[in-house]
This record gives structure tokens, sequence and C-alpha cells, in this order.
């Protein structure tokens, strides 16, 4: 990152060659494509690049790279609060993957699906519980999970305290749940919509078992 | 178990599957899992479910994806203008360079600079290339002024084979004579230094008069130079050219308008008696004792009884005024010759020295007469205060008579007044 700072292009190129998965598979548990993950990414990078300036070395590079996806992410979230696109409960706004989950959940029990979709569709699955979840338990369960971030790290990119972020893994932990059961169990699909605000309702409801 | 309980219980789960419990926090968790079955169930869940993720898979790396953003990074700055370069990288599709407006400046700049510089090297390369050309024509421009009274190459290499004159010319002009010009345009550098101030002026002199040359004329001489600078003789001829120039600028111009008329051989003859005068003038300085032998016993047998006859004057008259009147009296200086010349001179030429003997058989005949009166008495040449000291043996009575206001009238006077018996000067 110094050396982009420097405007050495080719260090910005590795930049981008060594974070680009992450970065997309980050914005893939918020967006509901591969094609927009892929323009955030690059929205990403160009903030990236535009903001090389004020990046300091005392913060580690990725806290700092992940802040930036974080608000890109949160952004793009709000910009399309309307059209609902990340919303797993609209009937009318299904396509895709989401479709085809949802046939293979209502399917006849001949065709249970636990045991017939392929990996690649609890794949898809699995992200689906993840983008249903609160923005704030999705973020800090993807930085502890995919990079492997402490809770400092995570309560340093995020800008919260590391008890908040403890509290924020730990109901990200039992919505996951929450929200696989019934997948895992016999094959439905999660139905609900996971905002931080509906965090407490969930646990209610996981306490309650 | 309350909710707050159950919450605090799972935080303190989740923290010791993502190892961030203390050891003492951790082994109090583990104590509790041994003896809660629910609990263990609640961890199994937490991990079951978190676990799933990493079935979720990295967005597999896209060289497409690197370039596609590096274009839009680009395309980005260029909207923005900022000064930022971004060098091109192994992508060797992609142009990573935008345009960029503040090039703009620096490229006007660069490029008033270039015209600048362009101009400075024509400027240059117009002035080198003039000095080139002087440099190229410097031989022509130190033998311009001979080539314009010998036009003729041949004409050249024969004044050069005149040896005798030529030397002596040499010997007597070495001051004003420009050194051969060296073949080489490289080696004329260290010619150049060492010329005197009077060889620039002549040089000086002779570009200007090269400037002037029409472009045949200019052709014409720099064609017959380049002949005389491959020739093998080609200082000599060179020399030859330059002596004959300065000679000739001695001449009055009517003499040498007169050589426009002539052919080359007539050109080759009036130039070589011409040379020989003016090479025999300066010998009269360094004659031989054998010369001046032989023209003492030939004045006297020969020269004094011819001048006699033929000015018909009494004899008796001391020698030197008889040179004197006939110097005045028959224009030597414009050429005189005696009646019996060729047989006077005749009679002398085999006492000379070889040298004195080719001048003087190389000096036209209307010169030789002026020639010999020079060697004989370069001393007794008339001059004002001959003229004077002849008038002092004036008597006085008849000075008078004498209008000194006109030199040509005092002449005739007095050459009148000495010839009369009664006013013959007296013997020393």
């Amino acid at each position: 990152m110094l050396r982009v700072q420097e405007d050495d292009a080719q260090a910005f190129e590795m930049l981008i060659n060594r974070h680009q998965g992450k970065i997309q598979r980050f914005l893939l548990g918020w967006v509901s494509n591969a094609q927009q993950a892929e323009d955030l990414a690059q929205d990403v990078f160009l903030r990236v690049f535009k903001a090389r300036k004020n990046y300091l070395p005392t913060a580690k590079f990725t806290t700092w790279l992940y802040r930036i996806a974080n608000n890109v992410a949160s952004n793009h979230i709000r910009d399309n609060a309307n059209r609902r696109e990340y919303q797993l409960s609209s009937r009318e706004s299904q396509s895709g993957s989401r479709a085809l989950i949802e046939n293979i959940a209502f399917a006849p029990s001949g065709f249970q699906p636990t045991r017939q979709i392929d990996k690649s569709e609890r794949a898809t699955m699995i992200m689906q519980a993840l983008q249903a979840l609160g923005e704030r338990q999705k973020t800090a369960l993807m930085l502890s999970k995919f990079e492997n971030m402490s809770y400092q790290e995570i309560a340093d990119t995020m800008g919260l305290s590391v008890q908040a972020v403890k509290s924020l893994l730990s109901r990200a932990r039992v919505n996951l749940k929450t929200l696989l059961d019934p997948y895992m169990a016999d094959g439905q699909i999660p139905t609900t919509i996971l905002a931080d605000d509906d965090i407490d309702t969930l646990s209610e409801q996981d306490k309650g078992k | 178990m309350t909710a707050q309980d159950l919450d605090a219980i799972t935080e303190q789960l989740t923290a010791y599957l993502d190892g961030e419990l203390s050891s003492e926090e951790a082994t109090a968790i583990e104590a509790r899992l041994v003896d809660d079955e629910s609990l263990r169930l609640r961890l199994a869940d937490l991990r079951k479910s978190y676990d799933l993720l990493d079935e979720l898979p990295e967005t597999p790396f896209d060289q497409r994806f690197t370039r596609s953003t590096l274009e839009l990074v680009v395309k980005e700055l260029s909207n923005s203008r900022e000064s930022v370069t971004l060098p091109s990288s192994n992508l060797s599709a992609v142009e990573l360079k935008p345009q960029r407006d503040w090039w703009a400046w620096p490229r006007i700049l660069l490029t008033i600079g270039g015209l600048v510089l362009i101009g400075l090297l024509l400027g240059f390369l117009i002035r080198f290339n003039q000095i080139r050309q002087d440099i190229r024509d410097l031989g022509l421009i130190a033998n311009l002024p001979g080539w314009m009274d010998v036009k003729d190459v041949n004409v050249a290499i024969s004044l050069s084979k005149e040896t005798e004159a030529m030397g002596i010319l040499k010997e007597q002009l070495k001051e004003r004579l420009v050194p051969p010009i060296p073949s080489s345009i490289w080696q004329r550098k260290n010619w150049m230094d060492s010329l005197s101030p009077l060889h620039f002026a002549k040089l000086d002199s002779g570009r200007e008069m090269l400037r002037k040359l029409d472009r045949d004329s200019y052709n014409r001489f720099a064609s017959m130079e380049a002949k005389i600078e491959q020739s093998p003789d080609s200082d000599a001829v060179q020399d030859a050219i330059h002596l004959t120039g300065l000679v000739m600028d001695s001449l009055p111009n009517t003499k040498r308008l007169d050589l426009d008329a002539m052919n080359p051989e007539q050109r080759f003859q009036f130039l070589k008696e011409q040379v020989y005068l003016s090479a025999a003038m300066y010998y009269a300085a360094r004659l031989t004792a054998l010369d001046t032998k032989a023209l003492d016993e030939w004045e006297d047998a020969y020269f004094q009884p011819a001048i006699v006859r033929d000015l018909q004057s009494p004899r008796g008259i001391e020698k030197r005024t008889l040179l004197s009147m006939l110097w005045f009296r028959r224009s030597v200086e414009n050429g005189y010759e005696l009646v019996d010349q060729e047989d006077v001179v005749a009679a002398l030429l085999p006492n000379l020295s070889k040298s004195g003997r080719e001048l003087l058989e190389g000096v036209g005949r209307r010169d030789q007469l002026g020639v010999l009166i020079t060697w004989l008495a370069p001393n007794r040449v008339a001059s004002s205060k001959s003229i004077i000291e002849e008038y002092d043996r004036i008597p006085r009575e008849a000075r008078e008579r004498i209008d000194l206001n006109d030199p040509q009238q005092t002449r005739r006077q007095v050459e009148e007044i000495l010839r009369r018996p009664n006013n013959r000067p007296k013997r020393p």
C-alpha cells in the first residue's frame, strides 16, 4: 500500500489481484448477484486509490480496506432500499437461484432438497441466509470468518467496541443458525429478513426453543 | 435461565469458539461444558452454523476484473484531472495512461523549446555552412587578386617556373605572402593560427572580392583554383599567383586593364616581364661582388659612351650627373631604350652572375635601362635631394632664372644651365 501511495501502478495492480476475491465474497453477503458484487468491488478499489494519500501505515491495511468495503456496501444498500433487491421474503422479487431454492423447498416430499441439492446450491442457500442478516452482524461475521480478524481488528474496522463486536458476533451466529435450521432440517429456505433491529426478536425466538 | 443469562453464555461460547477468551475464561467455560449437555448442544449449533460459511467459495481470481478496475480508475482520474500517472503494467492490453490536460503546458513549453532549438540549430548550420564555404574557398580567397591578373591556369603554371624571379620576390615579400594553404580542411585550423594580422587583412580583402563576383566568374575561378590545388606543384603555383598579384598591385590600373585584351601567351609575357622587373629592382640590394665588378667595367666601357651617344651630350659630364639627366630627360621610369641597347646589354650579360643574368634577360627591353641604372647607382637615382645638390652647383647669378615652384621647369632649367660649358660643375 505504501507503494500505491507513491502512485506505483504495479503495486496497485498487485493489491487488486491479492484482495479482489475476498472483497467480492465480502460484498456478495450484501447483494443478490455476483455482477453487483463485482461492481461494488471495483468501487471499493477505486475509493482505495482515491484515498491512498490518507492511508496511515499505523493502521492495518485490511482493516482500512474492509472499512471502505463496508461503507461502499452500506451506501449501496441504502441507495437501493426502495428496490428491496436483497429481500428474501418478497415472492414477487424472486428470481434466479432464489426461485430455484424456493422451488426445491416446496417440492414434493419424494424430492426432499436436503439430499438432492448439490454443493453449489447449498452455498447459494447459505449466502441467502448471510444476506438476510443485519448489516453489522453480517459485517462482523464475515470479517471474523473470512478475514480471520480478531475482535479488536473487527472493532477497529467497524468503529465499535470489542464488547459490541463480541455481542454482534454472538447474535450473528445465533441468527445464522435460526435462518439455516429449517433448511438444514427439512429443506425450507430462510424466509425472514433480519435487520439489526430484528436481532432481539430472533434471539427471543431462539431462547424459547 | 434468563434471556440476559442466555445472551451472556452465548457470547461466551461464541468468544470461546473464536479463541477470544482468556485462558481463565476458557477454562471456566470448558468446566461448564463438561457438566451441561444443553450448553454443549448450543456450542455445537453455534459451531455448525458458523462452519457452514466455509461452503461459500471465495470468488476466483479474475484477471479481467483487475484490468477493468484499473481502466475504471484511469477513467475516474481523467475525469477528475488528478495528476497521477499510472505507468503501464503487465496488462499490456490495457491503456493505462490517461489523457490528462496537465500535460498540455509542458507539451507547449517543450514544443516552443524544440522550435527555438531547431531555430538555433538552423542558424548554426547556416553560419557553419558559411564558415565551411569560406574555409573551402580559402585558396581562392588568398589568391583571388593574383587570379584577377593571371586569369589562366597555364599562365599560372608557366609563371611558377620562373624560379629566379619568384624566389627573390618570395624572399622580399614574405611578410605579405599568405603561407601555402593545406589541402585538408581540418589542417586549415592550424594554418589559420599561424597567420599574421597582415595576412588576415589580405584574406578579408580577398573574401570581399569573392562576394562581389558573379556566379560564372566565381565558378571559373573556383574551378581554376581546384585544378591548382590538385596539381603536384600546388604550393609553387599558388605562390606564383599570389606574388604576381602583389607585383601587379604596385602598377597603375591602366596597365592591369590592358591584360583583359591579351591572349594567354601575351598575358604570360607581360606578367613575366613585370615579375622580373620587380625582382630585378629588389636584386639591386643583393648584387654579388661579381655583378658589381662586371657592372663597373661595363659602365665605363659601354654604358657611358652609349648614353653620351644617345643624348648627344658633351663628354666630360660627371657620370652621376649624366645618369640623372638621362633619368629626367628620357623618363626612364616609363620605359626607355638606347639606340644600340641590344649590343650594349649583350656586352654585360656574360659577366654577370647567373641570377643577375637571368633577371636582366627576363626584364622587357624598355625596362632594362631602368634596371641597369638602378643596379649601377641605386643611390644616384634622381631625387629631390640630388636636384637640390645640382641646383647648388649652379652659379648664384644663374639661379634667379629658375622657378623653384615648378619641379619640371626646374629640372629643365638645371639641365640647360649645366649643359653650358661655363657652367659645367667642377670635379670634386
